[in-house]
């Protein structure tokens, strides 16, 4: 899929539907955006009501995302978005499409490489996107849960500077956890 | 595919408190070995899920220090957002002391409650399936907000919500209740599903600020429901595990000492009403009963009117040889815009209903609901039944052209005609 920009330009202007435009960090890419979309983002939402109505057409510069993340967190975001655009109902407003269909998205979106979700996972805790925020988590939750800290340290990249009488301090520390 | 650096460590901490909220607690105390930086992450860690105790060699009982070591370390230190309890016990693994188990696990919850947890939950399964016990004593806590209670026996101590000023929001799945009262001042929403009543008392639930009610698919009696002034949804279904049934096939009382449905009933001299009344500030109702379920019905003889009503579901019960419940609801909820009703779809069910007789009585005003906008018929086909019901709308007032209905093999009508036979 291409860079949201494509596939939400058309849609948004055709049926009228207010658009936004975002800007990533390096000011590389403007995206126009869908509103409900873009107002699954708490930041942006807030980033629109300190502005003012009259900042929108110049777009709103992201300055902690930069072009790659913000294509990905915005397909997210257009898929998620809610059928019709209310900007204060949009979080409680159900999304355009099915439960199943949302459910196997997510499941493939997350399927990138570790740089890719730690770019996402970053950029959903600023950006403050409840959802992204939650999947993103969960998938590196899941890449913890039941493995050993050698398991672990490799498939996060995590490196350790602990010595093996360290390791052995931290252990007996909480020995009631090992 | 890891990256070269190590780049999750560097995450903002919200982020990776977050991620150890996610974890089963075993997993997330046990990275403070993974480095330097993951020593004290755990420790303020929002939510901790205790989980999946089966997998540890020698179940609850060696759970259980980690269970307590856990709580201890978190004393004094970040603030515990919810503890969510999902614990198994196998009782087949070995002579199990089940007392004190119950004792130690019990003591989990009031030590959760002690760091101020805002949300708790607390299922245990046991298998051989057998209910956790809680503790006969009221939970006390300024900050719990919400709190849901799955397989577990509750009793009258426990169920006394008004040491815990802060709650809102209960849920009970698969409970035995096992007492005659369960109160909260300050509820507002409130689930209990699939729960086991008593079948020879009723339960007196008292939930004065209650905004949403759920009371799905539970057995034993119908509870008293107490009056709800600010109550605004409220889905409610039986289906067959209930009580209040009469043994000789009746809706009102058959006198009849050998009908246990009917002996413990306590008709209408004793209480007037035992659960309509409590749901009268209602603007969005979902009733549903098979039609040997013959609370509602009697009910209705002393129920005062439903004046917010908006929207209201009925399901099976309302079909019976003089439609009364239907009739009762056009015209005691002036306000209703939308009411859909739902016949059973098993003819039979409703065949035998259709042949029991009482005493009833007669209709008052001719005009029904006048903000009616849409009744619906969800159905099968169009049977009998419906044909039936399709008159008592018309001879209530309701013109054809606002009703409409809808086949589940997918054919909609709309009437355009009724023949008086």
């Amino acid at each position: 899929m291409a860079a949201a920009a494509d596939s939400s330009g058309d849609g948004g202007t055709s049926s009228g539907e207010k658009t936004i435009v975002l800007v990533s960090s390096d000011n590389s890419a403007r995206f126009e955006v869908r509103e409900a979309a873009a107002l699954l983002s708490q930041t942006v939402r807030r980033m629109i009501d300190e502005a003012g109505a009259d900042a929108s057409g110049d777009g709103i510069t992201l300055p902690d995302v930069d072009a790659k993340t913000l294509a990905k967190v915005l397909e997210y975001c257009n898929k998620h978005a809610p059928a019709s655009s209310s900007s204060s109902a949009a979080e409680a407003a159900p999304p355009a499409e099915g439960e199943e269909d949302l459910e196997r998205f997510d499941r493939e979106f997350v399927r990138v490489d570790m740089g890719t979700l730690y770019s996402l996972v970053t950029a959903a805790s600023y950006l403050k996107i409840e959802g992204l925020l939650n999947l993103t988590c969960q998938t590196i939750a899941d890449m913890i849960k039941g493995k050993t800290p050698e398991q672990i340290r490799k498939t996060l990249g995590i490196t350790s500077e602990f010595t093996p009488e360290e390791e052995d301090e931290v252990r007996r520390e909480n020995a009631w956890a090992f | 595919m890891a990256s070269g650096a190590d780049r999750i460590s560097d995450l903002p901490e919200g982020v990776l408190h977050h991620i150890l909220s996610l974890l089963p607690a075993q997993d997330a105390v046990r990275t403070c070995v993974l480095a330097q930086s993951w020593r004290h992450h755990w420790r303020s860690a929002p939510a901790v899920r205790f989980a999946g105790c089966t997998g540890w060699a020698g179940g609850v009982y060696t759970f259980g220090p980690f269970v307590d070591g856990l709580l201890n370390a978190r004393r004094g230190g970040a603030s515990l957002d919810s503890c969510d309890f999902d614990l198994d016990v196998d009782l087949d693994l070995g002579p199990y002391d089940v007392p004190r188990m119950e004792r130690r696990v019990n003591s989990w919850i009031r030590r959760a409650l002690r760091r101020q947890v805002r949300e708790l939950r607390f299922q245990v399964s046991i298998k051989p399936r057998l209910p956790f016990v809680l503790e006969d004593r009221p939970l006390a806590s300024d900050h719990l907000t919400r709190l849901e209670l799955v397989s577990v026996q509750g009793n009258a101590g426990v169920l006394d919500f008004s040491c815990c000023p802060a709650l809102e929001d209960l849920k009970m799945e698969d409970c035995d209740v096992r007492s005659v009262e369960m109160h909260s001042p300050s509820l507002k929403h409130l689930r209990i599903i699939y729960c086991l009543f008593y079948s020879n008392y009723r339960t007196g639930m008292s939930f004065p600020s209650l905004v949403s009610f759920d009371f799905v698919t539970n057995a034993g009696r119908v509870p008293m429901l107490e009056s709800m002034p600010s109550l605004e949804t409220a889905k409610v279904r039986f289906d067959h595990f209930y009580n209040d049934r009469c043994d000789n096939g009746r809706l009102d009382d058959c006198g009849d000492a050998a009908c246990d449905g009917c002996y413990y009933y306590y008709g209408p001299d004793d209480y007037n009403c035992v659960f309509l009344e409590g749901l009268t500030e209602a603007t969005d109702l979902k009733l549903s009963a098979y039609p040997d379920l013959y609370v509602f019905n009697r009910d209705l003889e002393w129920c005062p009117a439903y004046s917010k009503l908006k929207t209201l579901v009925l399901g099976k019960w309302f079909v019976s040889a003089d439609f009364r419940g239907l009739i009762w609801f056009l015209h005691h909820a002036p306000l209703l815009e939308k009411l859909t009703l739902k016949p059973s779809k098993s003819l039979q069910v409703c065949n035998n209903l259709m042949k029991t007789e009482g005493s009833y009585k007669p209709l008052e005003q001719p005009i029904a609901a006048s903000h009616l906008q849409v009744v619906e018929i969800i159905c099968k086909d169009v049977d009998e039944i419906v044909l039936q019901i399709l008159k008592v709308l018309n001879a209530n007032g309701i013109p054809l052209e606002k009703i409409r209905i809808q086949c589940s093999d997918g054919y909609n009508f709309v009437c355009t005609d009724i023949n008086s036979s």
